[in-house]
């Protein structure tokens, strides 16, 4: 039988994203392994890199800081995800936006942050500057959000008969836990673990800044090699490196989402959370509460407070000097703000255009080709910015040389934000039932008009938050932005460290100023997320 | 007129529908009769121009439409589930056709507004779809099928979804306008009481086979085929031996106006009846009361069926009267 399909369409509509993700994507990556393997310098290749102890101890320290923050991530996160999950209260949709604000600050707000909270002038009075602690305390803040939300979803979606079932046949409250709802949260767990590793381990901004070079990731030493030391090879078999731990942690990750699409069709109630009874729940909400907005409030406040002190007390100062120009920025510091929102932009058109284009070939497609096309479009959610940036550089200076053009920052940000656009769109395509377009099609509507009547404006919604959340990621983006942005045109995130890495309460000041702007903006970008994220579902 | 020629549909190695042909004449409604996966579904998206047949042609006043695509034929479809699209309000739904054929909006609203009375569902334009009842939503389907008067309206269980009571006062709606509009309609369902009161005419499928075909008083006196007679609800005494002009049944040699043979019988109600001093001895499982009157459920030759009972009817052994006359014989 053959159900009436155009079987060239998947293909002309994946032709863009195809051509994009392969030479903006693909085409870079592959002259960085090529660099890593073959070139000649002082450090030759993969394995010379690895025989330098040095090295070998940035290696380490990446992987176990990341361990320890995926632990103390999902261990403090576990009860928020508790309560999210199990109950339900007023301002609860609310908490759940707040949450989520700290995980899509730009990196160099919330090393900022605790630059700020943890330094010897801070509230705290201790200074955790320059030592593990201070980043692991900023990982667990920056994802936080990523168990929080995946979990308590999974705990949402838990039959409550399940429950019920479990103490009908005998079990008390900790064998229920033991037996009934560990199972069937482990793979929500397991997967946000995935995603918590996976960042920590290829963490830039946080460790840049919090780490001061004396604790350095492998994605910071990339950046170092490539641009202080100026040793390509040896950045790029880090590279390499970096490229292998990922890809792992992505195949562990791929296994754990597989598992849990089965356990969806266990659990297929919308939402089994409850009002808190009695005084013992109402007190475990109150709680939580209280340590989330603690947990996550204090440093964002840290920052804005500091950036309206000056030396004659409390001010605006701070942010008029971001007027002037510095001998930190070649420019005055106010006009990294129109940078940023013009790129913004432009990325974010850019990723609606491609991820439109893909979801809708991954929609049509068969499931082969959709599938394929599908890995190769969120490689860049695995691939560390910094590799990326580095490979632009290495890459892109021919056939034209687009290494100092004004574009190459939104295509960037557009490569990473892509992603999010198509994990909002495709679900929401997917719930489409094939029905409709046959309804329109017997109405009278050509294909062309199906897709105008039906899938635009049912997808419209998703499309807007995909778009929101490929501005957010644009406006903090640092790591490839670091590599490729102009110094007469940089990014408010580029200002910020800029401004950081300068000594002087001033400058401090007023990268206070420039992180507290960059988070209003992201944070606005988060609430049209929020707000227009109704009942439409997120893959994540 | 609509006429299917020699229709075959595979889906791998199964063959959905196989040389299935029949017409439905201007002005008619058809039903197309069968169990779930006797292919009356596909029949209807092969018609409406949603599959594309393995072999065979479709046309329409003579002249082929195959291989058009579903948006220019001009049928209308309802949906088994309705498909009514939740992004659009009511009256938006109705208009859709008129908008697709390029019709203003002035004409738009008067006919969403003429349909929408037609219905019963009159003030109902600005309404989402999420807020209406399952009735209401079969109301807006069947009249965003009939806005754009399509030249042939093609029905997916229509009724499917619904209660009893709102089935059968939709059931009379739906003649009222059929009638009314002078509509040609294909309707598709497994229920013979439905099939029954709206169509002119019944075509039955089974296993993607056409086995009968008739009008529904033809279908009723002469089932022709096990499928029907099972659709109907007769049960069927499968396998009878005849010779010299009796057959076995229930154990007993029954005298029956037939040639030698073997056949399958299909059973009408109220051909067998229990009584006392009856020839066929049989074994009662169960009693109900229904419409008024008590049946009891009996076991004759490992076929269930309902036979007329007395008030005070026991479970176990009895005798029933069997109306061989009533028997019908049916192709297996």
């Amino acid at each position: 039988m053959k159900e009436r399909k155009n079987r060239w369409l998947p293909w002309s509509l994946a032709a863009v994203p195809i051509a994009f993700f392969g030479y903006f994507f693909v085409y870079p990556l592959l002259t960085v392994l090529v660099t890593g393997f073959t070139s000649t310098g002082t450090a030759t290749n993969v394995l010379d890199v690895l025989a330098r102890p040095s090295l070998r101890g940035i290696a380490w320290f990446t992987l176990w800081q990341a361990v320890a923050s995926t632990v103390l991530t999902v261990l403090l996160a576990l009860p928020g995800a508790y309560v999210l999950g199990r109950y339900d209260f007023r301002g609860k949709s609310l908490t759940k936006a707040a949450v989520t604000v700290p995980f899509i600050m730009p990196t160099v707000v919330v090393g900022g942050a605790f630059l700020t909270l943890l330094g010897p002038d801070g509230p705290l009075g201790i200074d955790l500057r320059r030592t593990i602690w201070s980043i692991l305390i900023a990982h667990v803040f920056f994802n936080y959000a990523v168990v929080v939300r995946t979990v308590s979803a999974a705990w949402e979606r838990l039959d409550p008969s399940l429950r019920a079932a479990a103490a009908s046949l005998g079990a008390d409250r900790w064998r229920t836990f033991r037996h009934v709802t560990l199972p069937l949260i482990r793979p929500a767990v397991a997967s946000a673990a995935s995603i918590v590793f996976l960042f920590s381990f290829t963490s830039f901004g946080v460790v840049l800044i919090l780490g001061d070079l004396v604790h350095s990731t492998i994605e910071v030493e990339i950046w170092r090699q490539a641009t202080t030391v100026l040793n390509l090879p040896a950045a790029a078999a880090l590279a390499v490196l970096q490229l292998v731990g990922i890809t792992s942690v992505l195949w562990f990750y791929a296994r754990y989402q597989a598992r849990q699409a089965v356990q969806s069709h266990v659990a297929a109630v919308r939402t089994s959370a409850a009002r808190p009874t009695g005084r013992r729940q109402r007190t475990i909400v109150a709680v939580n509460l209280a340590a989330m907005a603690l947990l996550l409030g204090t440093p964002l406040l840290t920052i804005v407070a500091r950036s309206l002190s000056t030396s004659g007390g409390w001010g605006w100062a701070n942010y008029s000097a971001l007027r002037e120009p510095t001998n930190a920025l070649f420019v005055p510091a106010a006009s990294a703000i129109g940078n940023s929102l013009k790129i913004g932009l432009l990325a974010m058109a850019l990723a609606l255009l491609v991820g439109m284009l893909a979801a809708w070939a991954i929609l049509r497609a068969g499931t082969r080709f959709g599938h394929s096309l599908d890995v190769l479009i969120m490689l860049p959610l695995g691939t560390s910015a910094v590799t990326l940036g580095f490979g632009f550089l290495l890459a892109l200076d021919r056939p034209i040389d687009l290494r100092t053009s004004f574009w190459l920052l939104p295509i960037a940000h557009a490569l990473i934000a892509v992603p999010f656009v198509i994990r909002t769109a495709l679900p929401v395509l997917r719930s489409i039932e094939p029905r409709l377009r046959e309804a329109a099609a017997v109405l009278g509507a050509a294909p062309r008009r199906v897709w105008q009547e039906i899938d635009l404006p049912i997808v419209r919604r998703a499309l807007l938050v995909g778009g929101a959340f490929a501005f957010a990621v644009s406006m903090g983006e640092f790591g490839a932005t670091s590599f490729i942005a102009r110094p007469d045109v940089p990014t408010l995130p580029i200002a910020v460290y800029r401004l950081l890495s300068r000594p002087g309460a001033a400058t401090f000041g007023q990268a206070m100023a420039a992180s507290t702007l960059l988070m209003i903006v992201t944070a606005a970008g988060i609430l049209v997320v929020e707000r227009w994220r109704g009942g439409t579902a997120q893959e994540f | 007129m609509l006429q299917c020629e020699s229709i075959r549909v595979t889906y791998g190695s199964m063959r959905a529908l196989d040389d299935v042909s029949f017409k439905v004449p201007a002005g008619d409604v058809v039903a197309v009769m069968g169990e779930s996966g006797s292919g009356k579904t596909t029949l209807l998206r092969v018609i409406a121009g949603l599959v594309m047949p393995d072999r065979g042609s479709v046309s329409w006043e003579d002249r082929t439409i195959t291989s058009d695509p579903a948006h220019v034929r001009r049928f209308g479809l309802m949906f088994q589930d309705y498909a009514l699209f939740p992004h659009l309000s009511v009256g938006d739904n109705v208009a859709f056709g008129l908008r697709m054929q390029g019709r203003d909006a002035a004409e738009r609203r008067a006919t969403v507004d003429r349909m929408l009375a037609l219905v019963g569902l009159a003030g109902y334009t600005g309404r989402g779809v999420s807020e209406l009842s399952g009735g209401e939503q079969q109301r807006v389907a069947l009249a965003r099928t009939l806005a754009p008067q399509p030249q042939l309206v093609l029905l997916d269980e229509p009724l499917g979804a619904l209660d009893r009571a709102r089935r059968d006062q939709l059931l009379a709606d739906m003649q009222r306008i059929f009638s009314e509009l002078g509509v040609t309609a294909l309707y598709v369902t497994h229920d013979h009481n439905e099939a029954f009161a709206i169509a002119d005419e019944v075509v039955v499928l089974d296993s993607g086979h056409k086995v009968a075909e008739g009008t529904p008083s033809d279908l009723w006196t002469n089932p022709k085929h096990v499928a029907v007679a099972t659709l109907l609800g007769f049960p069927v005494l499968r396998d009878v031996a005849v010779r010299g002009g009796r057959a076995v049944v229930g154990g007993v040699a029954t005298p029956v106006e037939l040639a030698d043979g073997v056949y399958h019988l299909a059973v009408p109600p109220g051909s067998v009846v229990i009584a006392a001093g009856g020839a066929v001895p049989v074994e009662v499982h169960g009693r109900r009361f229904e419409d008024g009157s008590v049946t009891a459920v009996v076991d004759l030759d490992g076929v269930q069926i309902l036979a007329a009972a007395p008030d005070g009817v026991a479970l176990g052994r009895a005798t029933v009267r069997v109306d061989t006359t009533a028997l019908v014989v049916v192709d297996g």
